[in-house]
């Protein structure tokens, strides 16, 4: 029963972050996406693929200060694939809009390699890619679940990437994502010492016991 | 001589009034309307100033009426249109100050402003964003040229500094964007300003302008990207030096003094080599944008000797 349960939990929660996507499609079918719909999804995707990271990036340092999650959200630690995969979409339709604003023009493409935020953007989305095509039981099996963790510990790498692509657009919402990401650094470098110093007391503890 | 015969003594009292009162009454029957600076909507149309490229249509009123950079109100384009809503504007009560260098220092209403300079006439510009969108559209208004001749600016001024609305009650988005040098100002050289391309504009499509283009008056400069063309105009001032304009002071690596339309001069972000002209379309027409927004001929002079891409 408590199967049953969870994964009904599960289907609504996917359902729920499908919700932006599906009223984008609203948008677009009611006409009221606006003058300039490439960007204007573009700027959407992009909002949208980062809340979904920052979320799971949040469960993983809840898990590292071995937060107690409540039973009734449980479920959500094995959403964390899906929610990856799912903000990797959104970051396929991000460049795709991104090349549809930029008419596909030779430019569009040039601009990828020598634009110092588009080679920030680039960059994460490549490792994101990479993370989004393992992100199965496949994958896992097949690299080990310590190799597969290790792996995936690239999305530290992407997000210092896509934090540099965001913050040095100057025409952004600087308040919205300048705090966001400032709050997941700052709680990353606070998570690395908790990390550590749990480390040292284990091996005090460990060193005593062997004296 | 009988009593009728004398000059009754109202008239006798008001007969400069009434010479006065004649004479403009027989001007009037001489001169066209313009003459005497028509002010109201529609105004004539100036055809030297027609479609700028028969390649081009005029942009539809509610995309540009829709899709508006003012960040005193919204970061969204799209949303500036409801977020105006709130702002409780009367075109009668707004003043605009003339400052600094400049004989007639006074606050003028708009319509004051519209008189002073001869009356308002239609003209279709192009307009290009700085982030390689534009349209076409038809402005009303009147060339900032005349309205200068009439201020009278001292020798010394060189520069003509323009200021929009500080108020934070009007602009409901300043405080969430605390690292902006609000107000808005821009600035142009008084040659600029005396181009006969530069346009004080009080309407657009033939009505007075929304609240979200600039109501009531903003500057149009065709040949530079839009964000010169400064929106709800409270103050213009004349100056010496240069001003200091909002988003050459936020962002000095990305926004210049001239902003000149230049497709050779990149944005640090992105090529201006071409633009896509807006319609609400995933895919709208595109073209390869003109250096100074194909208003060659007409501003070239101005930057004899210049280096542009130092000076962007
Ligand atoms: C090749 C990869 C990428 C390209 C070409 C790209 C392109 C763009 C462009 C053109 C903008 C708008 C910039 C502007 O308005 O001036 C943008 C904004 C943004 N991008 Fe990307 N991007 C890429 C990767 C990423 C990645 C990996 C993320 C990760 C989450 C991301 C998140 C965002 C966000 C949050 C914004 C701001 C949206 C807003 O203004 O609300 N982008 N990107």
């Amino acid at each position: 029963m408590s199967l049953k349960i969870r994964n009904l939990k599960s289907s609504l929660f996917r359902i729920l972050l499908l919700v932006p996507a599906g009223y984008w499609v609203y948008l677009i079918g009611s006409g009221s996406i606006g003058v300039d719909p490439a960007k204007t999804l573009n700027h959407k995707t992009g909002e949208i693929a980062l809340y979904y990271i920052l979320f799971n990036l949040l469960l993983g340092i809840l898990i590292s200060f071995s937060f107690r999650f409540p039973v009734f959200l449980r479920f959500l630690l094995m959403q964390r694939r899906f929610v990856g995969v799912l903000s990797f979409v959104f970051l396929i339709f991000h460049i795709f809009l991104y090349l549809t604003m930029e008419g596909f023009e030779t430019k569009a493409w040039t601009q990828l390699v020598t634009k110092t935020y588009l080679i920030f953007g680039l960059g994460a989305w490549i490792i994101l890619f990479a993370l989004a095509v393992t992100s199965n039981d496949f994958s896992v099996r097949r690299l080990g679940v310590k190799r597969w963790k290790r792996f995936h510990r690239l999305v530290y790498i992407a997000s210092a990437l896509f934090t540099a692509h965001i913050l040095s657009i100057e025409k952004t919402d600087l308040i919205k994502y300048g705090s966001l990401l400032l709050s997941l650094w700052g709680l990353q470098i606070i998570r690395v010492l908790w990390v550590w110093r749990k480390k040292r007391i284990t091996r005090k503890v460990i060193n005593a016991k062997q004296v | 001589m009988m009593k009728e015969q004398i000059t009754p003594e109202f008239l006798f009292l008001h007969r400069r009034e009434l010479i006065q009162k004649g004479f403009l009454l027989g001007m009037a029957s001489v001169f066209p309307k313009w003459a005497f600076g028509a002010t109201s909507f529609p105004a004539k149309k100036n055809e030297k100033y027609g479609l700028p490229d028969k390649d081009l249509v005029l942009t539809k009123e509610d995309v540009a009426t829709s899709y508006n950079n003012f960040y005193e109100f919204s970061l969204e384009k799209g949303e500036v249109k409801t977020k105006v809503e709130k702002w409780n504007f009367n075109s009668k009560d707004w003043k605009i100050e003339i400052s600094g260098l400049v004989e007639k220092k006074k606050s003028y209403s708009v319509e004051e402003l519209c008189e002073l300079a001869g009356g308002i006439e239609e003209r279709i510009y192009r307009f290009r964003c700085v982030e390689a969108w534009s349209m076409v559209v038809p402005w009303t208004g009147f060339p900032l040229a005349r309205l200068i001749e009439k201020l009278k600016p001292k020798s010394s001024a060189k520069f003509v500094k323009f200021q929009s609305f500080s108020d934070q009650k009007i602009g409901s988005n300043m405080s969430e964007l605390p690292q902006y040098p609000w107000p808005y100002t821009e600035g142009l050289t008084l040659a600029e300003a005396m181009n006969p391309l530069t346009l004080i504009a009080t309407g657009m499509y033939g009505k007075t302008l929304p609240k979200q283009n600039g109501a009531p008056l903003r500057l149009v400069t065709p040949w530079k990207y839009g964000f010169k063309s400064i929106k709800s105009i409270v103050k213009i001032e004349f100056t010496d030096v240069q001003p200091k304009t909002l988003w050459s002071s936020l962002a000095p690596a990305e926004y210049g003094f001239y902003a000149n339309v230049n497709p050779q001069v990149d944005h640090p972000r992105w090529s201006q080599a071409t633009e896509r002209i807006l319609d609400s379309s995933f895919f709208p027409k595109r073209k390869p944008t003109l250096m100074f927004n194909g208003y060659e001929k007409e501003v070239a002079d101005l930057y004899k000797g210049l280096d542009l891409a130092k000076n962007y």
